[in-house]
């Protein structure tokens, strides 16, 4: 199961639907964001509590999530824990890039939150892990 | 012939008699007028006159055959018998006659003045004859030599009317005639051809072919002048009568403005091609930007988008559930948010569509393998069926493939029926040509590629519009949700030379058929 998970999006609405869908999903998953690449790695080095699953964005000021994700993956401690690409577009492109940058969830940004809450609940009772095979998530 | 003229038939008689037994030809006239007659018809190598006649006497007779062009050359011997006196005589000889003699006539003194005078005249007409023979070779001489004349007047005028300078050489190649080019010229005529150019090069070839006796060519250039050095063509020609050459013709055409004019079109065609080259990568770059910006436009499109569908739909699920006012203006909100919503992604994948193909062999079985695997979450979820057999392996671009194969399986799973899972059959077979209807073929060039599913379905009558994409963009009510996915994929098919179509009935589900080229000849490997 999953208990910790990490969203970075510089969009604070998404984290005030992701804080919401958890509360009322009362799985005792614990939430941190952060608000770009930097302050997702920052957090990631200093933090003693690894999540176990992160949420990226791609399209972020400072630092992006292609390039937060090449640097994820060449640190030794953190390049097992999985990551779900948490973006707007819904590209062909991104998909490809995002697959081939080892992410390991292509999760297309839902307008409706029930549809976000019922993949979210789907994708924390798995045990993912960096070697999960890649998965698009679309509407 | 000789010709004896006497009033007296016994006087010709005997005379007759003589001549006669000396083998002379002999003819007779017994009057002035007669003889007259028998000149103008015959030729005599002489005429033996009498002197006394009645009516014409023989010195008037005489006076008339030497007066006479035919006859005035006949050698004529009076006779007389009265008019012996030296007046008689001296009028005789005046006359232009030979001899005179008087009778009686010493038979043997007669003959032998005959046979001398005889022989003198036959000589006389030899000599006349070769004189008029060779006064007839002259007159053809002549006739030839002012043909020949007359020849090489009008080739001389036919050079100088030549717009170029011309000039003929005699058979040992030296300068015979130069027109008026050349002498405006100032080439000169000494010394052939050293003074066409400088060049050694093609000199010797000239001799060999001067030689050889066959026509020379060569570009050469020539100082013209006030104009420098000008391009020519200098070509030699021989003239020929009866396989014998009587001189050489040149002529040296300017070719330099043609030259010129071809130098600067081909350095005219090298800069318009770098023109082009340059906007080609203009056209490129501000295509790219055009694309990057349309990339970026619609991403940026799409969050407020998002987050107006998102709020509008918070609202319609949490405060909307019982209440009904305003329930239904929300929900035409989220309807139009949705649509500009999938326009806008439809967009970003039509721009990225202007790339230029880069083919690699392609598995297709791979490709719908990597697809069920991308969907395995909507797969379990709606229980769907996804049966494949070993596809083809095309030359394609695998990305676009993916794109096309992705659009039509995620809306086969899309457009499944509420009470039955989706079953979706993808099978593949090689075709003899590019058409829907061909036979199957073993080798054959192209792959059908069919994906059939059990779903909704839609009406026919929409075939041609579900692949239009401008039609679907101004009239986006006619078939629902699918966007321009399928002009996407129309489009891309027709990049890789092929063809989609399908086939429908309402409620029983669909097939999409894909004709792709096993081999792209422009191929990357």
């Amino acid at each position: 199961m999953v208990k910790n998970v990490l969203l970075i999006d510089d969009d604070y609405d998404d984290h005030l639907f992701f804080e919401s869908i958890l509360d009322e999903l009362e799985l005792g998953i614990s939430l941190v964001t952060a608000e770009n690449g930097i302050s997702g790695l920052k957090y990631l080095k200093e933090t003693q509590n690894l999540p176990d699953l992160i949420f990226l964005d791609l399209n972020m000021p400072q630092m992006g999530g292609f390039d937060f994700l090449k640097i994820l993956k060449e640190e030794e401690k953190l390049k097992n824990i999985a990551v779900v690409i948490y973006t707007t577009s819904n590209n062909h492109f991104d998909i490809e890039k995002s697959r081939e940058s080892g992410a390991n969830m292509f999760f297309s940004k839902p307008s409706n939150l029930i549809f976000l809450s019922e993949k979210l609940k789907q994708i924390f009772s798995k045990k993912l892990n960096s070697n999960h095979t890649f998965q698009l998530v679309q509407k | 012939m000789i010709l004896i003229v006497d009033d007296r038939p016994e006087n010709i008689f005997a005379l007759e008699n003589t001549l006669k037994i000396n083998n002379f030809e002999v003819d007779t006239a017994e009057s002035g007028e007669e003889a007259l007659k028998k000149v103008l018809k015959n030729n005599y190598s002489l005429i033996i006159l009498d002197v006394q006649m009645p009516g014409m006497d023989g010195f008037e007779v005489a006076e008339i055959i030497l007066g006479h062009n035919k006859s005035k050359h006949t050698p004529i011997i009076f006779l007389s018998a009265t008019s012996k006196e030296k007046k008689f005589i001296e009028r005789g000889f005046a006359t232009g006659a030979i001899d005179y003699i008087t009778k009686p006539v010493d038979p043997d003194l007669l003959l032998l003045r005959v046979k001398s005078l005889y022989s003198f005249s036959q000589q006389k007409t030899e000599l006349a004859n070769i004189k008029n023979n060779l006064l007839k070779e002259i007159a053809e001489k002549q006739i030839y030599q002012d043909k020949l004349a007359n020849k090489v007047q009008e080739l001389n005028i036919i050079l100088e009317a030549m717009p170029l300078i011309a000039f003929t050489l005699n058979t040992e190649g030296k300068i015979e005639y130069v027109n008026n080019y050349w002498k405006e010229n100032k080439l000169g005529t000494d010394n052939f051809p050293g003074m066409i150019d400088k060049s050694e090069n093609w000199k010797q070839e000239w001799i060999n072919d001067f030689q050889k006796g066959v026509e020379f060519n060569e570009n050469v250039t020539l100082q013209i002048p006030n104009e420098g050095l000008q391009h020519h063509v200098l070509k030699i020609v021989p003239v020929k009568q009866n396989n014998e050459i009587l001189k050489w013709i040149g002529t040296l055409t300017n070719i330099h403005s043609q030259k010129i004019m071809n130098e600067t079109l081909e350095h005219k065609v090298i800069e318009r091609t770098e023109d082009l080259i340059i906007k080609n990568r203009e056209l490129k770059n501000s295509n790219e930007e055009l694309q990057q910006f349309t990339w970026v436009m619609s991403h940026d499109l799409k969050e407020p988008i998002r987050k107006i569908l998102t709020f509008a739909n918070l609202i319609h699920d949490r405060y909307l559930i019982e209440e009904q006012k305003g329930k239904k203006e929300i929900e035409r909100i989220i309807a139009s948010a949705d649509r500009m919503a999938h326009l806008i992604d439809d967009l970003m994948g039509y721009t990225k569509l202007s790339d230029a193909p880069i083919f690699e062999s392609t598995n297709i079985t791979e490709i719908v393998e990597q697809i069920i695997s991308d969907y395995e979450l909507v797969i379990q979820e709606k229980q769907a069926k996804i049966i494949y057999s070993k596809l083809c392996i095309v030359d394609a671009m695998p990305s676009q493939l993916r794109q096309i194969l992705q659009n039509l399986i995620s809306n086969a799973l899309k457009f499944s029926k509420t009470n039955e899972s989706p079953i979706i059959e993808i099978t593949s077979q090689r075709i003899a040509s590019c058409d829907f209807a061909a036979k199957v073929k073993k080798d054959g060039d192209f792959c059908r590629l069919e994906v059939k599913d059990n779903g909704i379905g839609f009406d026919e009558i929409y075939l041609e519009k579900i692949f239009q994409v401008f039609q679907r963009l101004s009239n986006g009510h006619s078939i629902e949700g699918t966007g321009i996915g399928l002009a996407i994929a129309k489009k891309s098919i027709e990049k890789h030379h092929g063809l989609i179509t399908a086939t429908s009935k309402l409620d029983e589900g669909s097939t999409f058929i894909i004709i792709l080229p096993i081999k792209q000849k422009h191929k990357e490997e």
